[in-house]
């Protein structure tokens, strides 16, 4: 359900999500260096792969997301990641659609720099389970903002949604757990065994220098 | 304790049911079936015998109404049926397969999954080459 299907939204609000998702994609591929391209290419297959896992509850059926988990990983590049595995979504398993592309990269997209921005606030936690708490608390969050945006877009597309909506919200719970899991058991096993990552690695390092 | 973590997740994660993506799909079976015995003029049959084979036994007979149509009530798993319709010396047949079925993609789950993968692992290549050219 997180995805939006072709035909499901008006065509402004298509534009719309065109237009910002030009605006995130530009502000996240700034700067990018050829360097970092096989990290962004690792977790966008991981992105890409994480709507297969899919398991049903109540009358839906519900999969992964893992944009919490890309936005911990590969900060503001995370945007660009979601663009490229929703495009690949789109095109190999008809999952969402070419025209809803910038409506939906939007929806995951921004969550997963909310992600990134939680994550960056762990330095103010001191212990040694920081990485776990707020990988956890990303995680989780963005699949919540996820489901709540599309939740209100559909609710904005007129009175039948909101049933539907409110149910979107109420079985995404477990997918809430499950990645808040997922991505504080990846950050601190990560912080441990390869911290370079983690967004924002760099900066942490130069500031013990 | 991490390990039992990572194993009950697996689990889990093998548990899910990954053969398809998350995409709606519709899927339809024919529980009742209408024929109609015409002539190439488009007059109507009336009074046609039809006769249903299905693997080479006649199923159900019957005969056409005054509109030339015949309403077949298949049993649950019946795949090919042959309608024969014959009324003074004309004969025609009509093969059908009955099986339920649900819209089918062309190319299987796994290979478009491999696909998307391909071009991903292609990109990361590409970048990997042109960064030891650099260096």
């Amino acid at each position: 359900m997180v995805h939006i299907s072709d035909g499901v939204l008006p065509p402004t609000m298509l534009a719309a999500g065109f237009v910002l998702t030009a605006v995130l994609l530009y502000s996240s591929l700034k700067g990018v260096k050829a360097e970092e391209i096989p990290k962004i290419s690792l977790i966008t297959a991981a992105l890409f792969v994480a709507s297969l896992v899919h398991f049903p509850i109540g009358p839906t059926s519900v999969h992964l997301i893992m944009n919490g988990l890309a936005g911990i990983l590969l900060g503001r590049r995370a945007y660009a990641g979601v663009f490229v595995a929703l495009t690949l979504q789109a095109v190999f398993f008809q999952h969402g659609g070419i025209t809803v592309l910038g409506v939906n990269t939007f929806n995951i997209g921004l969550p997963a720099l909310l992600a990134w921005q939680i994550f960056e606030h762990r330095r103010g936690l001191k212990t040694p389970r920081r990485e776990v708490v707020f990988g956890g608390l990303a995680g989780g969050l963005a699949v919540l903002t996820s489901v709540l945006m599309v939740s209100l877009e559909l609710l904005a597309m007129g009175e039948e949604f909101r049933e539907i909506s409110i149910l979107v919200i109420g079985v995404h719970l477990p997918v809430v757990l499950i990645e808040a899991v997922v991505a504080g058991g990846a950050a601190g096993l990560l912080v441990n065994v390869k911290p370079e990552m983690l967004s924002g690695s760099r900066n942490r390092t130069s500031e013990v220098h | 304790m991490r390990r039992k973590t990572a194993l009950i997740l697996f689990l889990f994660l093998l548990a899910c049911d990954v053969s398809d993506a998350h995409r709606m799909m519709m899927g339809y079976k024919v529980n009742e079936l209408q024929v109609t015995a015409l002539y190439d003029d488009g007059t109507p049959a009336q009074g046609a015998e039809i006769e249903v084979q299905s693997d080479g036994k006649t199923v159900a007979e019957g005969v056409t109404d005054e509109n030339g149509t015949y309403t077949f009530t298949p049993d649950s798993g019946t795949g090919e049926v042959t309608f024969i319709s014959q009324s003074t010396g004309h004969r025609a047949e009509l093969t059908l397969n009955l099986e339920q079925k649900r819209q089918e993609d062309e190319v299987s789950m796994p290979w478009r999954a491999a696909a998307g993968l391909g071009y991903l692992l292609g990109i990361a290549g590409l970048a990997m080459i042109y960064v030891s050219r650099k260096g």
